[in-house]
């Protein structure tokens, strides 16, 4: 298991968010191969919707063993232009780090394989996310 | 713990005290109730069954034909349906793009299929009928002019525009779905409430979503 903490759950455009990333040493984070952080905005309301990644830092292999003994810091830079977080009653604009682990393949049976297959995919992004506030500078 | 990310649990409590991450959770909410779905319609679990949940089946020789005004959920039965059995699923729009020759596959799904040109929508029914298929169209025009004379089974479901009785129930999964595990919520439509809204909605689940997302804000923003 991965544990993933940001330094403050506020920021300003333009700014730079900071956090940690730590691993424990369970055979489970032995088979993490990558693992991707991004700083992503998204919005969600009644209008299309829309979403875009504006910043990524990759942590590989030998960085996520390391931080079973001290946790790996990481930056996350902001654009200046935004957008800011909004709460609007149309719409809503949300930040998150999201987290894209890259695991080796565990070896599945061909029924395992089939029940994947068939198994209806809703679209809806699964990665992890911690939220946090992007304010005007 | 099955999840494979941890995050700060300092920070996860800070999601629920801090109105600017999450304005809803001070009415105990994860978010607003009443975002639009994507293109992918409406999950498993908001689904409100309004009697015509099962899909068709596939290769039944079978015209299944879903008619209503604009918003009152022809899309999103379709792709309900879509959901269970698969196959192609064509969008025909105004303009060009209606041009597009209709898929054909042991059960397809052409939305807004009085769009798609007569001869095309011929053609296509009696390929599909020759092998067959089963073919199901949301449609604001009554297509069996053009399925019974080629041998289609016929299913008509002309969907009822929404009433307050249906919107309360709709409003009160939704917020369900919504709650934030083991916070208070108190935010529910009254009668009168519902009653406005499915009137000025002029029985559109779309515009009444529109208007339940405004409700929601205000309550989260006054709580």
């Amino acid at each position: 298991m991965i544990d993933v903490r940001l330094d403050n759950t506020t920021f300003f455009a333009g700014g730079t968010i900071c956090g940690t990333v730590a691993c424990g040493s369970s055979e489970e984070c032995k088979l993490i191969r990558a693992a991707t952080l991004s700083a992503e905005w998204r919005t969600e309301g009644r209008g299309w919707k829309n979403k875009a990644a504006v910043s990524q830092v990759t942590l590989y292999f030998d960085q996520i063993q390391q931080s079973a003994q001290q946790p790996v810091t990481f930056s996350l830079d902001l654009p200046q232009e935004g957008p800011i977080t909004y709460n609007g009653k149309l719409m809503r604009v949300i930040w998150e780090v999201r987290v894209d682990l890259d695991k080796r393949p565990v070896e599945k049976s061909a029924l395992d394989q089939f029940a994947d297959f068939l198994k209806y995919d809703s679209g809806e992004d699964k990665r992890p996310a911690l939220p946090f506030v992007v304010l005007p500078r | 713990m099955d999840r494979e990310v941890f995050f700060d649990s300092d920070s996860g409590s800070a999601i629920l005290s801090n109105s600017l991450l999450n304005p809803y959770g001070a009415i105990g909410l994860r978010g607003n109730p009443f975002v639009a779905e994507g293109g992918r319609g409406v999950p498993k679990e908001l689904w409100v069954d309004r009697g015509w949940s099962k899909a068709p089946v596939a290769k039944g020789r079978q015209f299944v034909q879903v008619m209503g005004e604009k918003g009152f959920g022809k899309t999103s039965h379709l792709k309900h349906w879509r959901g269970q059995t698969g196959g192609p699923y064509c969008y025909y729009p105004p303009g060009l793009g209606r041009l597009r020759f209709p898929a054909i596959a042991p059960i397809t799904y052409w939305d807004e299929a009085d769009r798609i040109p007569l001869p095309w929508l011929f053609l296509a029914l009696a390929w599909s009928r020759v092998v067959g298929n089963t073919v199901v169209v949301g449609t604001h025009r009554d297509l069996r002019s053009v399925a019974v004379p080629l041998g289609f089974k016929v299913a008509h479901i002309d969907l009822p525009p929404l009433d307050a009785e249906m919107l309360m129930k709709w409003a009160a999964h939704r917020i369900q779905a919504a709650r934030l595990p083991g916070a208070q919520c108190s935010l529910a439509l009254s009668q009168e409430q519902a009653g406005a809204i499915a009137q000025q909605s002029q029985g559109s689940w779309r515009t009444a979503g529109t208007y339940l997302h405004i409700w929601a804000a205000d309550a989260a923003s006054t709580p």
